[in-house]
């Protein structure tokens, strides 16, 4: 038996010839689906894939709370989702997540600052840390990604601070700066919360992970 | 202070001796590899490469072009000697009796063989999904051992791209490794500070050897198999010093001696001999320690 439900793009032609979609502009219907389906398609891009650098380390504890009570550094939460082109939840997804400390110095013995999170019922993943200091080597403040899930493409990337010194104020402008980061969308926006005992800064980063 | 010192006008990285040992060759950072006479210390040749090229062994390099093609050049002779087409490759290596490449790419994850005689790919195999971090044969040139950013060391054998052994237990990656002489053993280290030593027969773990006190960059190993020498890294800073460890590996690995470098050291090697050690560490100069 045929199924009777449209599928999405019969679903958009329907509300543009009922007037429900409607161009902002002279555009004719053909143009506003391809824009409708362009913008769909790009909300849900794979996130950008970043190199993995030297200092992974496999095995992190899966933990919350990397910053410790007398930590020095600008306390950072980071959260977000793991998704799928669709835009749907990825189920069982695992995120290796690890940073510098302060000072730029990554622990290569034990695991401060390396954790290897699952996202919760919600799908989000939610870490209490500070921000990464600069170093030499690669002196934008970053933060490294390994996402893993079943039946999805691995994706090793990292996330970068528009807030950091190193973009000038003008992340559009200096994203790309010494080549470090490969990804303007990698940049990202930072919020600062005031705390009941000092301010706090967080970002948002979801992932889109491509199937496999 | 190293015993001798070769001045270069550009920083030099990766170095190695000539198989007659009378002469050391490295590729700079103003891309140019230089050749020095190990006696007189004089510089003997200066030649200008492409940028991003790699020192495969102390006569051949390769040279790698927009279109992801390698290209090697014998430097002797002055003269192409083979060229390989492969996705964004990211290292390579010539087995000892210059019969095969190996080389790695990032993009494509993988590492693939080729014949140095006819340029002709023979095998491919899937490497780890974080980088090559170091790619070389055993001396025989039957095994070819790979160790990835993610961790994992892939052994492979170089006839069939069998893969004969995959570690996954270690929790750092390894960027320096090298067989002994004989074949015998399988040294590494890495980013945990630690030097491992496998039997290169059965790949099981022999030993493991602390006492570096930084992350391992380099090592080599004596042409008798009884020295170990390995240089460090210091992860906050480039510029900070850094230690030269000789281990007497005959003698189960205790450490003979601590030297400075002045920086991270890039490359070590032995003199075939056996009485010199090459250092490059982030100077206009090759450091030559005397055994």
């Amino acid at each position: 038996m045929k199924n009777l439900k449209p599928n999405r793009r019969e679903m958009l032609e329907r509300c543009i010839t009922g007037g429900l979609l409607v161009g902002g502009s002279a555009v004719s219907q053909r143009q506003l689906l391809g824009f409708w389906e362009q913008a769909e398609a790009a909300a849900h891009k794979p996130t950008s894939a970043e190199v993995l650098g030297p200092f992974f380390r496999k095995g992190a504890p899966n933990m919350k709370t990397l910053r410790g009570a007398g930590d020095p550094g600008f306390p950072l939460q980071v959260v977000g989702k793991v998704l799928d082109t669709k835009g749907k939840l990825v189920e069982g997804a695992t995120v290796d997540f690890w940073h510098a400390d302060h000072a730029g110095r990554y622990d290569t013995k034990g695991y401060k600052f390396r954790t290897k999170v699952t996202p919760d019922g919600k799908g989000e993943y939610n870490v209490d840390t500070i921000f990464p200091g600069h170093y030499e080597d690669r002196p934008a403040q970053h933060i490294h990604y390994l996402i893993a899930a079943p039946g999805h493409k691995t994706l090793i990337t990292q996330a970068y601070f528009a807030t950091d010194p190193f973009f000038e104020g003008d992340p559009a402008k200096n994203w790309n700066k010494r080549g470090i980061a490969h990804n303007r969308e990698l940049v990202l926006p930072v919020k600062l919360f005031e705390g009941p005992a000092a301010p706090r800064a967080e970002i948002r980063f979801d992932i889109v992970l491509e199937k496999a | 202070m190293a015993d001798r010192t070769l001045l270069a006008d550009a920083v030099p990285g990766k170095v190695l001796f000539a198989a007659d040992g009378k002469t050391i060759t490295a590729l700079c950072r103003d891309n140019a590899v230089r050749t020095w006479a190990v006696e007189s210390g004089k510089l003997e040749k200066t030649k200008k490469v492409k940028a991003g090229s790699t020192l495969l062994t102390a006569s051949l390099y390769a040279e790698r072009t927009e279109q992801k093609t390698m290209r090697v050049w014998d430097l002797t002779a002055e003269r192409q000697a083979q060229i390989v087409n492969g996705l964004g490759i990211s290292r390579g290596t010539v087995s000892r009796d210059g019969k095969w490449l190996a080389t790695a790419s990032t993009d494509a994850r993988n590492v693939k063989i080729w014949s140095m005689a006819t340029g002709a790919e023979q095998r491919t195999m899937a490497d780890g999904i974080g980088g090559t971090a170091r790619l070389f044969f055993s001396p025989d040139g039957e095994t070819l051992v790979s160790s990835n950013y993610d961790n994992d060391i892939r052994i492979w054998r170089t006839a069939s791209g069998e893969l004969i052994r995959k570690m996954e237990d270690l929790t750092g990656a390894m960027f320096a490794g090298e067989f002994t002489a004989d074949g015998k053993w399988l040294v590494m280290g890495g980013l945990d500070e630690t030097v491992y030593i496998w039997d290169a027969r059965t790949f099981q773990l022999v030993k493991k050897l602390g006492g570096q006190g930084e992350v391992i960059s380099a090592l080599a190993i004596s042409p008798d198999g009884k020295t170990l020498v390995t240089g460090g890294f210091d992860v906050l800073a480039e510029k900070n010093p850094v230690t030269i460890v000789f281990w007497d590996l005959a003698g189960g690995g205790k450490i003979m001696r601590k030297v400075q470098a002045p920086h991270r050291v890039a490359s070590l090697a032995f003199s075939p001999d056996g009485k010199w050690v090459a250092m490059t560490a982030g100077e206009k100069e090759i450091g030559l320690w005397r055994l």
